[in-house]
């Protein structure tokens, strides 16, 4: 969560966008504008908040983070990847198994990939590794590519 | 667990599915040892035994009217029916599972000892150097120096051959007047003296060192980690992972990897993997006395495990791309690193062994009877007389094709064939090397030939034993070749 330096106000991504648009210039300023007290101040730079986010072990607030060819304001729809998309140490919901024609997919949903299971991506190389609940799984590249998963924030390590 | 669990409703499906099970199920007339509900699901799902079994009961139109309601049922079904199915059981199994199990609030799972171990097998970084270490001081040291050279030389030479085989030869040449007989008996190949002292003196030893390694490392949840690491490398050569534990088991006895390539999935991966078992794998016995015979010329040992293991991948490479058909992916569960109660390994020993000496044991005596059913009718003067110029085209001295017709029913014997030649002084460095390369890749012995006509059928090891000599031949006669043109002596 962001607050404005200023005056303590909760920082929202209407919020800026509202106070951002009676701005003459046309953005590129890396500053944001708190819409109660009309403070500026700067965004931080996108590898502030990896490091930030890092040593917090927090998910960076997604709000302040824009992607490419994403537009930013909308509630953001749940990403869908395949799971090899993702890197080792990252923890994802499965959505959805992509059902292939010789039924590879029957194996998986045997082995408890299942939509709806929290799945953590242990490695890749030189085979993906998957931990599911208490059982942990060792799968080729095509197979892993079969799941489709919405990643989920890092969970901090106790 | 409670009652209430077990005496719950039944698994009940979508709308659309309860009612296409009631219509087949109504229509099913023969007897079944399944119930009415489970054929109907079964053939909902297009099960081919269940379909050859209804189609053998029913009348064509009850068969036509059952099909109408699958067709229909199918082509309302988005997403596909069996992946419908499959998540109602996984939903439902999950409810179960959260009735019947609890987790502890706070229970973080503990960072064990167990877990590291896993974990340094399964990183690359570490994973591979002790893949390293377990085959060097596994397979090697334990199962190759110790039990197929210590404990064999112990047996063969010592027990059987100062105490037993004399005693037994004594006892049938005094019984048995006829010449003929005495030889199959007792004789350089008899039933007795190659048969049974083989099979007892160095086999049961060599395999014995084997299966109690292999269940050690079955025990411990290592070969799962085995095969994810090799799994990529494997790939190139059209199998999965799956195949490491047939090919290190071929290290052992090639007979028994072949029955054991029955693990995997596809009749594509299993003539794959056999043929690779029949060419580039050495099995203990031959690499103990191969061993014994370059254990002179280091240099010449490395030549030969580089042609191998080249051989080996430029040959897999070559049939998987020669084979109809895709590979496999890979899947396995990777077990918990544990350590093994050596009770449990002992029996799974023991019962291996059992089962081992069942199948092979015979198929020993029968390559006695066939060596000594080859000599008396002087077929194998024919055959010694045929090999002989594609010996001398290798560049070796005649004799040597005495070993490689005999490699086929010893694997070991050829090499052991060799061994004699090479005391003698017969055989330079060179010839050794190039002699040692093509009875490795020589055609199986007997009872692997055996073996592979019962597992992949004549035609197919047919075909194997015929690609698998020339492919010897012609490696050697290469080698040969190359080690003239580099003027390369070892």
């Amino acid at each position: 969560m962001r607050v404005c330096a200023f005056c303590g106000q909760e920082l929202t991504q209407e919020g800026i966008e509202k106070a951002c648009r009676g701005c003459g210039a046309f953005g590129g300023c890396h500053l944001i504008k708190c819409p109660t007290c009309g403070y500026e101040q700067p965004q931080e730079p996108r590898w502030l908040q990896k490091l930030a986010a890092w040593v917090r072990r927090r998910p960076p607030e997604p709000h302040l983070v824009r992607r490419e060819g994403e537009t930013t304001g909308e509630a953001e729809p749940p990403q869908r990847l395949p799971l090899t998309a993702l890197r080792a140490g990252s923890t994802a919901r499965i959505v959805h198994i992509v059902q292939d024609s010789e039924g590879h997919w029957r194996k998986l949903t045997a082995l408890g990939v299942v939509p709806g299971a929290v799945v953590r991506l242990v490695q890749k190389f030189p085979s993906y590794v998957l931990q599911i609940g208490y059982s942990t799984l060792a799968l080729d590249h095509q197979l892993t590519a079969q799941i489709e998963v919405e990643p989920l924030p890092t969970a901090s390590e106790p | 667990m409670s009652s209430s669990l077990t005496e719950s409703v039944p698994l009940r499906y979508a709308p659309a599915i309860e009612q296409a099970i009631v219509e087949i199920a109504a229509l099913l007339r023969g007897s079944y040892t399944l119930s009415e509900r489970t054929l109907a699901l079964l053939l909902l799902q297009r099960d081919p035994e269940i379909w050859e079994e209804v189609r053998l009961q029913e009348t064509p139109a009850t068969l036509e009217r059952i099909r109408a309601v699958c067709e229909r049922l199918h082509q309302q079904s988005e997403p596909p029916l069996a992946w419908q199915i499959e998540q109602q059981r996984q939903q439902r199994s999950q409810q179960i599972a959260s009735i019947a199990l609890f987790q502890a609030p706070h229970a973080v799972p503990k960072r064990t000892l167990s877990d590291l171990i896993g974990r340094l097998c399964t990183n690359p970084w570490t994973g591979f150097p002790i893949l390293a270490m377990v085959l060097y001081f596994g397979l090697y040291q334990f199962v190759g120096v110790f039990g197929a050279g210590t404990v064999v030389d112990w047996l063969e030479n010592g027990i059987f051959g100062q105490y037993i085989n004399p005693f037994v030869e004594r006892l049938v040449r005094s019984l048995v007047p006829w010449s003929a007989i005495q030889e199959l008996l007792v004789g350089e190949y008899g039933i007795w003296t190659l048969g049974v002292t083989y099979a007892m003196a160095l086999i049961l030893p060599i395999v014995t060192f084997f299966f109690l390694m292999f269940a050690l490392l079955e025990d411990t949840g290592y070969l799962p980690r085995l095969a994810m690491l090799i799994d990529r490398a494997f790939k190139w050569l059209g199998l999965n992972g799956r195949a490491v534990i047939p090919i290190v088991l071929g290290f052992g006895c090639d007979t028994m990897a072949t029955v054991v390539t029955r693990i995997q999935e596809t009749r594509r991966e299993r003539i794959l993997t056999t043929f690779l078992l029949t060419l580039a794998i050495p099995c203990s016995a031959q690499l103990g006395v191969v061993l014994a015979l370059l254990a002179m010329h280091p240099k010449g040992l490395l030549i030969w495990a580089g042609v191998l293991v080249a051989t080996f991948l430029l040959i897999g490479w070559l049939a998987a791309r020669g084979l109809p058909g895709t590979p496999t992916p890979f899947y396995m569960e990777l077990p918990p690193m544990r350590l093994p109660r050596l009770s449990n390994v002992l029996f799974k020993t023991l019962a291996r062994l059992h089962w081992y000496f069942l199948e092979v044991f015979p198929l020993f005596l029968l390559a006695s009877v066939l060596i000594w059913i080859g000599q008396l009718t002087r077929l194998f003067d024919i055959a010694v007389r045929g090999l002989t110029p594609v010996v001398q085209a290798l560049g070796l001295p005649s004799d040597a094709a005495v070993a490689f017709l005999f490699g086929f029913f010893r694997r070991d014997y050829g090499a052991a064939g060799l061994y004699k030649l090479n005391e003698q002084g017969a055989l330079t460095g060179n010839q050794l090397l190039i002699a040692a390369v093509v009875l490795t890749l020589f055609v199986p012995c007997v009872a692997q030939f055996l073996v592979t006509i019962k597992e992949r059928g004549l035609r197919a090891a047919l075909a194997m034993f015929v690609l698998a000599l020339s492919i010897a031949l012609l490696t050697g006669w290469v080698l040969a070749q190359v080690l003239g043109w580099l003027g390369v002596s070892v």
